[in-house]
């Protein structure tokens, strides 16, 4: 048989690449940030859950609410979920919609000095979203979710995270020891009778449930896990609905990936991963740039760092050219980066060649600038004065010792909303935009 | 590269075109592929984490983005026996590599429109369906094979 080459089915294919067409970073950003406001929420759940188990853990399980006999929600909340109605619509089209007026508060407890509520709306033909709200003297916050009738028919039994640590598919973010520490959520199956828990260690936990009637039509739970199983092996793996006989109607797993000696911890005092020196660690600081670079030797020679302004940053162990590469300072070597809202400042960080020794950095409207790199990294802030279109960041070159060329980088003054701006436009969902 | 953020960034504009094409031949329409690369790069910046820099970013952000398109589809395991089915080539625009192709099997299909399509190694097409290189290479040594005996002599090298 005759075989085919490479180098022509590369040119086929090449004739049918596809035409280039919009793809908005913005649009992606905006389900990211949109995620992690729910996961601010649901942070506050995690203490919350304590107290609404030890109030009504006798009644969950059994505890039915009748969705009409609950009380309207409060005008706030219908408010709110105004806006949520406009965001949902306009990141889907074909979100179904509802009337915020139907919203029923179906939970509202006191917890540690503040409070909890739980409002449920019903969708236009079935389904329903549910919001949770939570204040005390620490945090405040509220959050939403739907129950599509499409997503309903991929996910039954709806996890979500209360602590930040896991996505809603019941993944864990980051790698780390610690576990899922509290979570909520729904099942849309009929006939649940059994919520049970799985443990690594293979034990199992009864979950307590209660149900809310039609329209919603659906049963809800609350969960604290045991601070015994708040780690690696003890950590929740799974959680599964059983009805009267035993059968399984619907199971949401949790999957870890285990630390290595290079994993950075996540949470917590945010250290150096095992494989580093701690005791050596080092930060370098950067002429009028308030964020820092912390450094610490590791094995193999290698240098990790933990680059971080405010509860952002980057980290890694560049142990090989491909990773050093990812951190090359180059075009997009801006933080915190397009499409971070507006109070921050505009940072230009990277690795440079061992050979550099000065970074000069010109501007659209002619004014130059220096900086120097220290340990291979650069760390510069862009100053306020050059945010303005007409003024910007236009290109740096990278010298050595004696001033030969190492590289020249150019950048894109007309990336859209990089820098801060004056008059930024709210769409209703994710941070203010600029142009 | 400062972030892996900007480094996503860059990747979504760059690849946007070719992640939509491929992804509508697995969603079946371009609707579902649009939200399907969003949620997939969406979920890469959340998981940033979870990528261990020992493999290509693009080869991963894939992994992902398949993921998605079969949760989409109701299947949560990425398997080589649950490969998506892919068939993006317009009959209409070369009809005879259209024909060429649906005549592979879905898996081989897949892993040349990887590589050819997608522009994708072997080390990445291995890391986003989980199997060795050496399945890869096998895979496509067979595919040319196969495609040789479809496509027109004139085209086919000795």
């Amino acid at each position: 048989m005759s075989s085919y080459s490479d180098d022509n089915l590369v040119a086929r294919f090449a004739a049918m690449a596809p035409e280039p067409m919009h793809g908005d970073w913005l649009d992606v950003q905006r389900r990211f940030q949109a995620r992690k406001k729910r996961r601010l929420v649901a942070y506050g759940l995690a203490a919350a859950l304590a107290l609404l188990l030890v109030g009504c853990t006798a009644a969950f399980g059994t505890r039915v609410v009748d969705f009409f006999e609950a009380e309207s929600s409060p005008p706030h909340v219908i408010d709110f979920l105004s806006v949520v109605q406009t965001a949902n619509s306009y990141a889907d089209p074909s979100f179904p919609g509802f009337d915020p007026k139907q919203t029923r508060r179906v939970i509202d407890e006191p917890f540690a000095g503040g409070t909890i509520q739980l409002d449920l709306t019903p969708l236009r033909g079935e389904g329903f979203c549910l919001t949770v709200r939570r204040s005390s003297t620490t945090t405040d916050g509220d959050s939403t979710d739907c129950a599509t009738p499409e997503r309903t028919k991929k996910e039954v039994l709806v996890l979500q995270e209360t602590d930040g640590r896991t996505g809603t598919g019941g993944g864990v973010l980051g790698k780390h020891e610690g576990g899922v520490v509290s979570f909520i959520g729904w099942v849309t199956a009929p006939g649940v009778q059994r919520l049970e828990l799985r443990y690594e260690d293979g034990r199992t936990a009864a979950v307590p449930f209660f149900r809310v009637t039609a329209p919603i039509d659906a049963d809800f739970f609350l969960f604290d896990v045991p601070d015994a199983n708040a780690r690696y092996p003890h950590r929740v793996v799974e959680l599964a609905a059983f009805d009267g006989n035993g059968t399984r109607l619907a199971k949401n797993r949790i999957v870890y990936e285990d630390p290595d000696e290079w994993t950075f911890p996540r949470y917590g005092d945010h250290g150096f991963p095992p494989a580093a020196n701690a005791k050596a660690v080092r930060v370098l600081r950067f002429p009028g740039v308030s964020a820092t670079i912390k450094v610490a030797p590791a094995k193999g020679g290698v240098t990790c760092f933990i680059f971080h302004l405010n509860a952002s940053g980057s980290d890694a162990c560049p142990r090989d050219p491909p990773t050093r590469q990812m951190f090359r300072l180059d075009e997009n070597s801006f933080f915190p980066g397009p499409g971070s809202g507006q109070d921050h400042p505009v940072l230009l960080w990277g690795l440079v060649e061992s050979r550099v020794r000065r970074i000069e950095l010109v501007y659209q409207d002619g004014a130059r600038d220096v900086t120097r790199p220290q340990e291979q990294f650069a760390l510069y802030e862009v100053p306020v004065d050059h945010y303005l279109p007409g003024t910007r960041l236009l290109g740096a070159t990278l010298r050595a010792a004696d001033g030969r060329v190492v590289r020249r980088v150019s950048f894109d003054p007309t990336m859209r909303d990089l820098y801060p701006c004056e008059n930024p436009r709210e769409i209703g969902f994710g941070p203010p935009v600029c142009p | 590269m400062g972030t892996l953020d900007a480094e996503l960034e860059t990747l979504y504009r760059r690849r946007h075109g070719v992640f939509h094409a491929m992804l509508t031949s697995v969603t079946g329409d371009v609707d579902s592929a649009r939200d399907v690369v969003q949620e997939a790069f969406a979920k890469a910046l959340r998981k940033q984490g979870d990528f261990r820099r020992d493999g290509s970013l693009e080869g991963w952000v894939w992994r992902i983005a398949f993921r998605v398109a079969l949760d989409l589809r109701g299947t949560r395991e990425l398997t080589v026996d649950e490969l998506p089915e892919v068939s993006f080539i317009e009959p209409t625009r070369d009809p005879g590599l259209h024909a060429a192709m649906q005549a592979l099997p879905p898996q081989r299909r897949l892993i040349v429109f990887l590589r050819y399509f997608a522009d994708l190694g072997y080390e990445e097409i291995a890391e986003v369906l989980g199997i060795a290189p050496g399945t890869v290479a096998a895979t496509l040594s067979q595919a040319h094979a196969q495609l040789g005996s479809h496509l027109r002599p004139e085209e086919v090298t000795p």
